[in-house]
């Protein structure tokens, strides 16, 4: 509740929450409040203008609900994004976190490998990892956890580098503690904003990579309602029905905007030192 | 009467790209149960790296390369990692100089305190906790079931030094290694501090080991002071022989920059001319040779032993 009212005192933040709460719960209840079956086909209503009928955003090009579909497609991006993120997270900021802080022969390697993978650009490995194991779900999760799991192990390797040599861990250390007492005490509590942040942000590219693998054709097959795949097929469209990138374009901006504002909320909302100047 | 602790020898270098740094050569000392002893000598003489070979947390590329430590008569650095872990806080607990960089910024401070008991003891979090609270209480922490839900940044200086000693109090440990506890403090809160310390002994029967370069806070607690200097000792003696009768020209030299009290004040300090010697290259006689009044030919070939000048005064000179 205290990290609530602290968090409200951040009106960009708070706002940036909102929308995050709302773009999640609109994915989870997309079966109640979508007024169409998002892949049901009416040929005789297709490229109808928005709010005409009951088409509130009006029809694609095989006379499906635009609506229906941005509401759908939410879980595609919501869930391959988070999913991925959430991986990078774990795999990437766990090996940065365990070789920052144990350092040795374990950290030499482990980072050169992640040194290796941050020299190729970040799109480029999840299309190569799509390329191997297919367009399937799983596989672009996968694709796009490996693609920012040396992100993730940067940040948090100079973020336990720095821990490490702090007073405060000598002090755990001479106060009996064990090294694994100290990572999770004193390591994982001052590195954990700075994780956080970045899987926020990370959500908010995931979201546009799994838009942009949707557009060059890698991401999920329709006729899964994708942001992504919805851009691709109405840009074919576009001097017919100009309106029709506009909602799959809109939805990906709210949503990356909003994860973005929540993420700067989350690292004040960590860091007790900020707190007395927000309050 | 066994003595608590006893430092034989210890050698600890570091093993640098330039050379060898000798920090701590030669030292030796005991301490008995119940008595505070002052550890004295200017930046860089090896006086927390010896605190840091009793607790074996050398930073790399330091070790302990001869010598012993001895616990009760059990050396300590026969110890496996687990054994020494419950040596460290639970019966050698240190107090730090920089008390807001020696707590964990984000973690509330009694939390700190309490997870210090809980790593020496198996009790629940809210016995380790509600210990906590106690321990903070004794040792002047207003409110402290309050103040305890605090972070390190909302404590005044004082505070947070009274904090660091209740993580160190809180096993009630045989010895508390106080390393500057009262540097960065101001003087009324440097004397609390100073009772503090000795409250502990009387309470728990604690010895302290003082490490300090201001002899005024050493001649308040201690019983005995040791004089370090160039990772060696060059003195011991009790703190009303070391102020009546100080043997070696270093400590003579100290003693001199001590403001009087009396007569007249305005007058010039004397200053120790010179500076200590290059780690790297002691000198091959005395270490304090080349900057003593009072050297001799032999000072500069011979390096002079800690010996015994009666009632357990200890000089390193000639």
């Amino acid at each position: 509740m205290k990290m609530l009212r602290r968090l409200a005192t951040n009106r960009l933040a708070a706002a940036g929450g909102v929308a995050v709460l709302l773009i999640v719960l609109m994915a989870i209840f997309a079966p109640l409040i979508s007024p169409h079956d998002p892949v049901d086909i009416h040929i005789p209503d297709r490229f109808a203008p928005p709010l005409s009928g009951d088409y509130v955003l009006g029809t694609d090009e095989v006379g499906r609900d635009v609506l229906s579909r941005i509401i759908y497609g939410a879980r595609v991006s919501l869930f391959v994004a988070t999913s991925a993120v959430a991986g990078a997270a774990l795999i990437g900021g766990g090996i940065g976190v365990l070789s920052g802080y144990f350092g040795g022969w374990v950290d030499s390697i482990l980072m050169r490998i992640v040194d290796v993978l941050f020299a190729i650009p970040t799109f480029m490995i999840a299309i190569s990892v799509i390329g191997i194991f297919g367009r399937a779900m799983p596989a672009i999760i996968f694709g796009l956890t490996v693609a920012y799991s040396p992100l993730f192990a940067r940040v948090s390797y100079s973020g336990a580098v720095a821990v490490r040599e702090q007073l405060y861990v000598e002090a755990s250390q001479a106060q009996g503690a064990s090294p694994w007492r100290i990572l999770v005490q004193d390591v994982l509590p001052n590195i954990f904003p700075l994780i956080v942040v970045q899987t926020t942000t990370y959500v908010a590219r995931g979201i546009l990579a799994e838009a942009s693998l949707g557009f060059l054709g890698l991401g999920v097959q329709p006729p899964t309602p994708t942001w992504g795949a919805m851009l691709t097929l109405s840009r074919e469209y576009f001097y017919h029905s100009p309106t029709l990138p506009v909602w799959p374009g809109l939805a990906i901006l709210v949503s990356v905007f909003a994860f973005n504002l929540f993420g700067d909320g989350l690292r004040d909302l960590f860091d007790p030192r900020a707190w007395q100047a927000g309050q | 009467m066994q003595p608590l602790l006893e430092v034989e020898d210890l050698r600890a270098h570091f093993f640098t790209r330039y050379g060898v740094i000798k920090a701590v050569d030669g030292v030796s000392f005991e301490i008995y149960p119940g008595e505070i002893v002052g550890l004295a000598g200017e930046s860089g003489c090896g006086k927390s790296v010896t605190t840091q070979c009793i607790l074996r947390i050398l930073p790399v590329p330091g070790r302990i390369v001869g010598g012993d430590v001895r616990l009760e008569g059990k050396s300590l650095l026969d110890l496996s990692q687990e054994e020494m872990r419950e040596v460290r806080g639970g019966r050698i607990s240190i107090v730090l100089q920089d008390a807001l960089a020696a707590l964990n910024p984000v973690i509330t401070t009694g939390r700190q305190v309490a997870d210090v008991f809980q790593a020496h003891t198996r009790v629940f979090w809210k016995e380790a906790w509600q210990q906590a609270v106690d321990v903070m209480r004794m040792v002047g922490i207003p409110k402290s079931e309050i103040r305890a839900k605090h972070y390190a940044h909302e404590f005044s200086g004082g505070m947070q030094q009274r904090t660091v000693i209740a993580a160190a109090l809180i096993c009630k440990p045989d010895l508390i290694i106080a390393d500057e506890p009262t540097t960065a403090l101001d003087v009324t809160i440097q004397m609390q501090i100073l009772n503090l310390l000795k409250q502990a002994r009387q309470k728990m029967g604690s010895s302290v080991l003082y490490i300090s370069h201001d002899l005024a806070n050493i001649a308040r607690i201690c019983e005995r002071v040791m004089i370090m200097y160039a990772g060696q000792v060059v003195e011991i003696a009790s703190v009303r022989d070391i102020y009546s009768n100080p043997l070696h020209p270093y400590t003579r030299g100290l003693m001199a920059c001590i403001p009087p009290m009396e007569g007249e004040r305005h007058c010039y300090l004397p200053a120790i001319s010179g500076s200590p010697p290059d780690p790297l290259m002691y000198p091959a006689g005395c270490r304090f040779e080349p900057r003593c009044a009072e050297a001799q030919e032999r000072c500069k070939f011979e390096s002079p032993p800690l010996k015994s000048v009666g009632g357990g005064h200890h000089v390193r000179c000639f």
